[in-house]
């Protein structure tokens, strides 16, 4: 009976232990972090007095580069620089003059120039749409390849330049300045040169990709269009690519202003406001492609943005009766759309041979997917390779304007990334 | 003297259930498979026999066959070995479930006491009548299943994050009696049932903020207890020396739970976003909202509600039939129906308001489980190899009443349940007897593909989670008997 009774121990001690053992969960995989890098480019292009709009003289921006990649960092200015008026919060970042030279020659990493969107600047990507993150999970996974991204400002006071030169008008004392900046000038004149300067990056087409959001992508399709042998790849996400479509638009901007057409009043009190979105932003093309000449009387589509002596505003493409004109809409407008450019302008030679990429959300605020649709077929039309992808959302969170960007900048990266190697 | 002593342990043995009891799931829905070393060891077929103190369990009538008092400890040590690989997106977005690799739960050895002493009242009174306290229900798991997707989390997010724990103690006087005689026996018991309940999800609120900050994560923890009262009754008939046959049925308990819920808000430590932010909404309400969402410090935002909930258990009722196919012989076989359909949903009402920034008053809380009935079939057999030592053997299938649709790691009963089990009994000197039983329990594995927002039934939308799951289970039975 002992024997049995010890058995019956050792059993029951065996059977306790099966199942003992702890488990373990899967590891995090190991993520390095890239080095992010906040430039100052001084510009002359966009000088305060070169422009009719003051806009400042020089433009931060945002340099991710990947993990590996080494600089010599002595070489930096750190200041402390107060991003917020209305609260005590302070960051930290490291500027660097582009009077400074650093000698970074241990690789040339292929560079991908991310453009943002309206109402954004260089921290763009990175304050809303997870851009370090993801990139330093992407590179770290092998998902894509090292490569340096640059996020410039291309912000100004009307809350974007649309990536062109803003016409150039004489004043009253017969200096000649751009209305709201020359910013296509400043990229490839100033900006690009500069950061080929500091950081170890290609600089032949094909290690040069271009991209962006809404007005980013707008201003990728844009410059890649003008200046074929700059880039390589080229992508857009939700941009507004076919200006056919943006009078869509009209009645909800009309609705922003309380304009009813044929109200004299009301068509001259439109004026951008931070409460007015779809307002400012057309202020912002007005700017960048038909600012009203200043000695111009004509105000039948003048829109007054500064009470000076002079006719300080910009020119808007609808009339009083609310309808658009058409004469000026293809005087202006249209050689400032992609479509156009595309099938009018020698848009398709241009980017003949360049990878493209082009998405759009199928609830677009803005109805941009129709406007990638249409740019889309026009590419196909051209015979032009392309990848376009109309994506959805999910329950409760339609694909609008900006709410997936997080996830279209993965897609983007790797194309970029596929892109890039093809070379 | 016996009560007395009976009525000193009642809080010890309260005690120990309570501090051994966790991370339990592996009976039908929340139930454990049985109590007692004897019928767990033949399958839980035990209904048609029942002749030993967990006859109160299975079938009170079977009390009146003890042919003397007897007092029983009993420990169970169990161990769940569940596998989850979650597939959870919101129509393919990754919203921060550890998807594509399989997760384990924390694994644990659990330890379970049951205690009983009954008296056998000889004639002329002849009767049985006592007491035991056992665990007929218990879950419990704990898992790290997810990581916010937002960087800017204001604090790392707890690394166990859904979390579920059910005890209920079952302390449960009984009697039975012999009529017709003998053949003709009767039983009931009453249950007074006191449950704890802990619950830990993370819970997904949207932000109307573009992705990753589309939605905020908070670990939502309802924790309570309270007490339930139902009964069971048992009829036990003898065809003869070698057949016997047993029905009996519990009725449907309601634990009434009192207790919390406590909000754990992990927000976004973002100043320049929510700066950002801010300059970019136009009314008070959403700038609230923002500032909500975006702590100036690196701390959860906590908020508590009272909370109240009613548990249904379900009732059962089964048949089982014993045979005796010789002195050394005994087979056994079960049926029994558990109505889990009572159990459509856990309602959890929740005083106060909604949040912090929502004076409006909390909705409630409502964990939809839409169970269905199931039907247990077990074999047993018991062995008298000696006269002093018997082995047991048995089988049972017991499917699962959670539909797809509402299943979920939390209460881990992931498939239809096949069991094999082994014990053996001993005779001692005077009056004791140990008896020992080993289980394994293989669950079939499921997939679920269906997402957790969709729709069924009139609208209401689920919340299972997608994934494949896998367990198996094992455990030791080992009680010692005192009969005098």
């Amino acid at each position: 009976m002992k024997k049995a009774f010890a058995i019956i121990l050792i059993l029951t001690g065996l059977m306790a232990l099966w199942g003992c053992s702890a488990r373990k969960n899967p590891s995090r995989p190991v993520i390095q972090s890239g080095t992010t890098w906040t430039g100052f480019v001084r510009s002359t292009i966009l000088d305060t007095s070169a422009t009719l709009t003051d806009e400042s003289s020089g433009r931060y921006l945002y340099v991710y580069v990947p993990p590996g990649y080494t600089a010599n960092e002595t070489t930096y200015i750190r200041i402390d620089t107060t991003y917020h008026v209305d609260s005590t919060y302070q960051d930290t970042v490291w500027v660097f003059d582009s009077t400074l030279v650093t000698e970074v020659t241990n690789h040339d990493y292929p560079v991908l120039y991310l453009l943002h969107g309206y109402g954004g600047d260089y921290r763009y990507y990175h304050l809303i749409f997870n851009l370090t993150a993801t990139l330093n999970e992407m590179i770290s996974s092998g998902e894509i390849d090292p490569m340096v991204v640059v996020v410039p400002d291309f912000s100004n006071r009307f809350g974007g330049s649309f990536y062109a030169n803003s016409p150039v008008d004489t004043l009253p004392d017969s200096r000649e300045v751009s209305f709201s900046g020359k910013f296509e000038d400043f990229f490839f004149e100033e900006l690009i040169p500069y950061v080929e300067q500091n950081f170890a990056v290609d600089t032949i087409a094909s290690g040069r990709g271009i991209g962006g959001h809404s007005m980013g992508g707008y201003g990728a399709y844009r410059l890649a269009m003008r200046h074929p042998d700059m880039f390589g790849s080229v992508s857009a996400m939700s941009a507004p690519l076919y200006f056919n479509a943006l009078p869509a638009l009209l009645p909800a901007m009309f609705a922003e202003n309380g304009f009813t057409p044929g109200d004299t009043a009301g068509f001259y009190a439109i004026a951008p406001a931070a409460t007015k979105r779809l307002t400012s932003m057309m202020f912002a093309m007005g700017a960048a492609f038909s600012p009203h000449k200043i000695a111009d009387p004509d105000t039948t589509l003048f829109h007054r943005v500064r009470n000076v002596s002079f006719y300080f505003g910009v020119d808007l493409p609808f009339r009083i009766d609310g309808s658009i004109d058409s004469a000026f809409w293809a005087a202006n407008w249209l050689p400032n759309d992609p479509f156009t450019m595309l099938t009018q302008l020698g848009g398709a030679t241009a980017l003949t041979g360049k990878h493209l990429y082009l998405d759009c959300g199928n609830a677009d605020d803005l109805y941009l997917h129709l406007h990638n649709q249409a740019f889309s077929e026009a590419l196909t039309a051209a015979g032009l390779t392309h990848v376009y992808h109309e994506y959805a959302g999910y329950s409760g969170n339609d694909a609008g304007h900006i709410n997936f960007i997080a996830d279209r900048l993965r897609e983007v990266f790797k194309f970029h990334s596929e892109a890039f190697a093809a070379e | 003297m016996v009560i007395k002593v009976r009525c000193k342990l009642l809080p010890i043995i309260l005690l120990a259930a309570t501090a051994f009891l966790s991370s339990i799931a592996y009976g039908g829905g929340m139930a454990l498979s049985g109590v007692g070393a004897k019928a767990i060891g033949m399958g839980g077929a035990f209904r048609g026999l029942a002749d030993d103190w967990s006859a109160c369990y299975w079938n009170p009538a079977g009390l009146a066959q003890l042919d003397s008092s007897e007092l029983g400890l009993n420990l169970s040590v169990l161990s769940p070995r569940p596998e989850f690989a979650p597939d959870i997106t919101y129509d393919g977005y990754d919203v921060g479930y550890l998807n594509g690799e399989t997760r384990f739960p924390k694994d644990k050895n659990n330890i379970v006491p049951n205690l009983s002493g009954f008296l056998r009242f000889p004639a002329p009174r002849d009767f049985t009548a006592g007491l035991a306290v056992f665990v007929p229900y218990a879950l419990g798991s704990e898992w790290d299943l997810f990581d916010p997707i937002y960087p800017d989390i204001v604090v790392p997010y707890p690394g166990i994050d859904h979390k579920s724990d059910l005890r209920v103690i079952d302390i449960h006087p009984s009697i039975a009696k012999a009529f017709a005689g003998d053949k003709l026996l009767l039983g009931a018991g009453i249950s007074f049932m006191r449950g704890k309940i802990e619950y830990q999800k993370a819970y997904l609120n949207a932000t109307r903020l573009p992705r990753p900050h589309d939605n905020v994560a908070i670990d939502a923890r309802i924790e309570g207890d309270g007490w339930g009262y139902g009964a069971n009754f048992g009829l036990l008939y003898k065809f003869s020396d070698k057949l016997q046959f047993g029905i009996s049925g519990k009725t449907p308990t309601t634990i009434k739970f009192d207790g919390t819920l406590t909000n754990n808000l992990y927000g976004f430590y973002n100043i320049p976003l929510k700066e950002y932010f801010l300059q970019n909404v136009y009314n008070a309400l959403d700038s609230a909202r923002i500032r909500f969402l975006f702590p100036d410090d690196q701390e959860v935002t906590s908020w508590r509600n009272n909370a109240a909930a009613k548990l249904k258990l379900p009732a059962d009722v089964g048949i089982g039939i014993a045979y005796r196919k010789s002195d050394k012989l005994l087979m056994t076989f079960d049926l029994a129906y558990t109505l889990w359909d009572r159990l459509d949903s856990i309602v959890i009402d929740v005083e106060g308001q909604q949040s912090p920034i929502d004076p409006s008053p909390a909705a409630d809380v409502i964990v939809r489980t839409k169970w269905e009935n199931t039907l247990r079939l077990s074999l047993g057999a018991e062995y008298k190899m000696r006269e002093q030592l018997r082995l047991r053997g048995g089988f049972y299938y017991d499917p699962s009443p959670i539909p797809d649709h509402t299943f979920s790691p939390l209460i881990p009963d992931m498939g239809a349940k096949y069991s094999g089990n082994i014990g053996a009994a001993v005779d001692l000197r005077d009056g004791w007897q140990i008896a020992y039983t080993f289980e394994y329990v293989k669950f079939a594995s499921r997939e679920i593909t269906t997402h957790s927002g969709t729709t069924i039934d009139s609208g209401i939308i689920y919340d299972n989670y997608p994934g494949s799951y896998k367990q198996y289970f094992v455990a030791s039975f080992l009680s010692a008997t005192y009969r005098f």
